[in-house]
């Protein structure tokens, strides 16, 4: 008796020994992971101060000189519409992928990407034909130009006539891959890597090991606090790969937004937009006979309400995904025109106090952003399984 | 089948009406009465709910549950077919006119209200 009691007490402290070594290795990595990260993110006011002033004095030497004889105040208004230009540029989707400018010899840095245009048949070109939109570029024959990020139809010269303050340039069909596009890509690419390697994992033993122990408390936890809350122990299982996909894509997405490589993929209404268009055609085809009668002839209420309902209701499966696609881009959009505002607000100022503060805020405001990635990200996901839960809910009516 | 005759006499018969009292007002209105394909859209309309409410009808007992999905992709077969037929009409002088809207509007609403009627009959089931 005594002698098996000892072999438990034994068991359990091997099973104690090796669960504590698990969880010091887990909290270790994700240290190490939040190390990385955080350095990354307080190194953005930095390089983007460095990249930034480098770019601003560039384009004040080419540009818009700003004379010392001028008022202050003049300087100033100067200095703000180039923050607001570089801001506007920040936020824009384009054609290559700019990393940073050297000053003194102006030459950019970073990598031109394919421009896939459909006119006059496939028009293929690297986007450095451009010269960062200083020049016309020539493809079989045809001739286009950027203006504002956008690419239009020209000729030789590259004229665009302007009619009430707009282009009437024609717009080829772009199919272009820009910097979002290369983005999601790659992105996409890292996850599946991340994944196959904890899928791996798994196949060896059941304790994970390596990317496997950071991803399976998330993954848990998507199942565990949002999937089987929202759509029931019944239904949960086939949505949960759309699910996980979702939350790791934005949250991925939204945590390389942070880095000074200038990755803004939430930040185009169009990735926001697609994402929502996913969980709207889901929540549809998924939609059970039940949640259709709650759409068109709401039960348990009077005739005239059920009559006053329905429309509601039918705008109302346009509406949530509408918001969805408007939350997650708004909360990322505003996001990153606060931080870079902030950053703006160092070369406004030019003073130590004031600089210093807003460096300070801007490094307050980055760290508030990691959190407001992984919400944003457990946010859509939350409202997905709410739509898909709603769609497939079995009700009782007495 | 009954439940099909039904409805497209019903569909025939509310579409006429609704065409009478169209005309009517754009007779009061001293509107010309037959432009902006008016007929085009409510025997296009007309057509389309058939064809929408015999997907309906006739989905296999697997595609129950599918029964608003199918109404919603007839709403978009619609927009296909006002697009198709009619956007690039009626924006020939750069904006749709409200004689031109209602004219596609009036047969597509009616015919709508029809439809969904049929859905919610075809649920309560």
């Amino acid at each position: 008796m005594q002698c098996r009691s000892a072999l438990l007490t034994k068991k359990i402290n091997y099973f104690c020994t090796k669960f504590r070594n698990v969880i010091r290795q887990v909290i270790m990595q994700f240290t190490r992971a939040l190390f990385f990260l955080a350095v990354l993110v307080l190194s953005q006011p930095v390089l983007l101060n460095a990249s930034g002033h480098a770019e601003h004095a560039a384009d004040s030497i080419q540009n818009t000189p700003i004379e010392h004889s001028h008022s202050e105040g003049h300087e100033a208004m100067t200095m703000k519409e180039e923050i607001k230009a570089h801001i506007s540029h920040h936020l824009q989707d384009s054609y290559g992928f700019h990393l940073f400018t050297d000053t003194e010899t102006n030459t950019h840095y970073g990598f031109p990407l394919p421009v896939i245009l459909i006119d006059n048949g496939l028009q293929i070109f690297s986007s450095s034909k451009f010269h960062h939109g200083e020049s016309v570029a020539e493809s079989n024959g045809n001739y286009y130009t950027l203006y504002h990020g956008k690419i239009y139809k020209t000729d030789e010269s590259g004229f665009m006539p302007m009619h009430d303050g707009h282009v009437h340039n024609e717009k080829p069909l772009d199919f272009s891959i820009t910097k979002n596009v290369f983005s999601i890509m790659v992105l996409s690419f890292l996850l599946v890597l991340l994944f196959m390697g904890a899928a791996k994992s798994y196949k060896k033993s059941l304790v994970p090991t390596g990317t496997a122990r950071f991803l399976e408390p998330l993954v848990i936890f998507v199942r565990d606090e949002i999937a089987i809350p929202n759509i029931g122990e019944k239904h949960y299982k086939k949505f949960m790969s759309y699910l996980l996909t979702v939350f790791f894509f934005i949250w991925f997405v939204n945590l390389f937004g942070l880095t000074p490589l200038g990755i803004n993929v939430t930040n185009s209404i169009s990735v926001t937009f697609a994402l929502a268009i996913m969980t709207f055609i889901i929540t549809q085809v998924s939609g059970k006979a039940e949640y259709w009668k709650h759409i068109f002839w709401m039960p348990g209420v009077p005739v005239p309400m059920k009559i006053l309902l329905a429309p509601i209701e039918l705008l109302g499966i346009f509406i949530k995904p509408f918001a969805l696609l408007i939350r997650l881009y708004a909360n990322i959009t505003a996001g990153h025109v606060v931080l870079m505002s902030l950053i703006g607000l160092m070369f406004i100022f030019h003073s130590w106090i004031g600089s210093s503060l807003s460096f300070a805020l801007a490094v307050s405001l980055s760290l508030l952003e990691l959190l407001v990635a992984a919400l944003q990200a457990y946010i859509f996901t939350m409202l997905t399984a709410l739509y898909f839960g709603s769609a497939v809910a079995e009700h009782e009516h007495h | 089948m009954g439940q099909l005759i039904k409805f497209n006499s019903q569909i025939i018969l509310v579409c006429a009406l609704g065409f009478i009292v169209h005309v009517t007002v754009l007779q009061f209105l001293n509107l010309p009465l037959f432009d902006n394909q008016i007929i085009v859209a409510y025997v296009g309309n007309i057509i389309l709910a058939i064809v929408i409410v015999i997907a309906l009808l006739k989905a296999p007992p697997k595609y129950q549950n599918s029964l608003g999905f199918l109404f919603l992709l007839g709403s978009f077969l619609k927009f296909g077919f006002f697009f198709l037929v009619f956007y690039s009409n009626f924006k020939a002088n750069g904006t749709i006119e409200r004689p031109e809207f209602f004219a596609f509007f009036t047969p597509y609403a009616v015919a709508l209200t029809m439809e969904a009627k049929c859905l919610i009959n075809n649920l309560s089931e």
